[in-house]
């Protein structure tokens, strides 16, 4: 059992990023344009505190118009942390109306063979 | 005598004897000694190199693991590298496109989907430049729908926002050339811009749109001019001027329009 606080939820005017545990499912939505790694260091606390507690962790970005550099790189460097632990099946979903979504996702995929993606 | 001297040489020998047997035995056992030491220090040196081709492997192992575990972090960064650049791009071409998307959104009107009266405005000052540069004239067209207050009020408002449609649609259909301008100037007025046309030509187009309007056979039954919708128009067309600003273009037409109510709609008044 741990004290430390539970991160939920990130909510700006611009984006929100929000845990469901029932899904294990972990919601990225809006425009995520954060400077820098440090910046986007609270989103990978949630991402790594959400995919400790599950085998298996899906990923939403159906809603996430926008990502910027900085939050590709994280998601990478996310996605292989996943791969190191070797024991949890990655899902990420996207919309194929969102043209970033269906040309970087992809990358990812090269990262861990096993990641699963699933368009809408 | 004899006998004696030969058992003498005989103890003799046996002595000499025994002596050569203790001395082979000597160097039978110092061999034999000689030869387990250098045994055990060969064992001693083959078990050290043993071990130590033991530790080689090993190390080479581990080796090699260092060298998978660089080399996969390598194609993990050089894969990252290549995301973030693609991402990059794709970025670009997503703001861009949006970007697109809003200018267009900013310069229709949302009901007629031809010009609004923001992208006229722009338009005709640009154009009304260029034409000034070419010492070339410029025509409008300024068109209004007759009596499209009672045939909102006849056939409500949703009939209403599709005669606009209809309307529009025609006039934008009338004016052929790319640099023609179809735009909606606000409520049931509409405007065609015409670059580099004089005013023959420009009553020319005007004629086009009214008999197109007469071919749609809107019903309007409570028209006192026709049974069916029709446009006025003012038409105007001008060589454009240093001291001139664009709007005296739309203003002339503007006063023609006017005109062409005044006496009794359905009609192209000039000037």
């Amino acid at each position: 059992m741990s004290w430390e606080l539970l991160v939920l939820e990130i909510k700006t005017d611009d984006y929100c990023i929000h845990h469901d545990p029932a899904s294990a499912t972990v919601f990225l939505q809006g425009f995520l344009r954060l400077d820098g790694m440090e910046e986007y260091q609270p989103v990978m606390d949630i991402l790594l505190q959400a995919v400790d507690e599950t085998p298996e962790f899906t990923i939403n970005l159906r809603e996430l118009e926008f990502l910027n550099s900085s939050g590709i790189s994280m998601l990478s460097m996310f996605v292989v942390k996943v791969r190191e632990k070797g024991n949890v099946k990655l899902t990420f979903q996207g919309s194929d109306k969102i043209l970033w979504q269906t040309k970087s996702l992809k990358n990812l995929q090269r990262l861990m063979p096993s990641l699963t993606l699933e368009f809408v | 005598m004899q006998l004696l001297s030969e058992v003498q040489h005989l103890r003799q020998q046996v002595e000499q004897l025994s002596r050569l047997n203790q001395d082979l035995q000597i160097a039978l056992s110092t061999t034999a000694e000689h030869g387990d030491l250098i045994e055990a220090e060969l064992q001693l040196a083959n078990q050290k190199l043993k071990l130590e081709v033991a530790e080689r492997i090993r190390a080479e192992a581990n080796l090699k693991l260092l060298l998978e575990a660089v080399s996969k972090r390598s194609d993990d960064l050089e894969i990252i590298i290549q995301t973030i650049m693609e991402h990059g791009d794709v970025m670009d071409a997503q703001w861009d496109q949006k970007w697109r998307e809003e200018r267009h959104l900013a310069n229709i009107d949302g009901l007629t989907q031809i010009a609004n009266r923001r992208r006229l405005d722009e338009y005709l000052t640009q154009q009304w430049k260029q034409m000034l540069r070419d010492r070339q004239p410029i025509a409008i067209i300024l068109c209004d729908i007759d009596h499209f207050k009672q045939y909102n009020d006849t056939y409500g408002h949703l009939a209403g926002d599709d005669c606009l449609k209809l309307v529009a649609q025609v006039i934008a259909r009338s004016l052929k050339r790319p640099s023609d301008l179809a735009a909606r100037y606000g409520g049931e007025e509409f405007v065609a811009v015409l670059p580099q046309t004089d005013l023959a030509g420009a009553i020319v187009v005007a004629q086009q749109i009214q008999t197109a309007i007469q071919q749609l056979q809107i019903p309007q039954t409570q028209s006192s001019t026709n049974r069916h919708i029709t446009l006025s128009m003012g038409v105007s067309s001008l060589l454009p001027a240093h001291d001139l600003p664009a709007k005296t273009l739309l203003d002339m037409a503007d006063h023609l329009l006017y005109m062409a109510k005044q006496q009794g709609r359905d009609r192209i008044v000039s000037g």
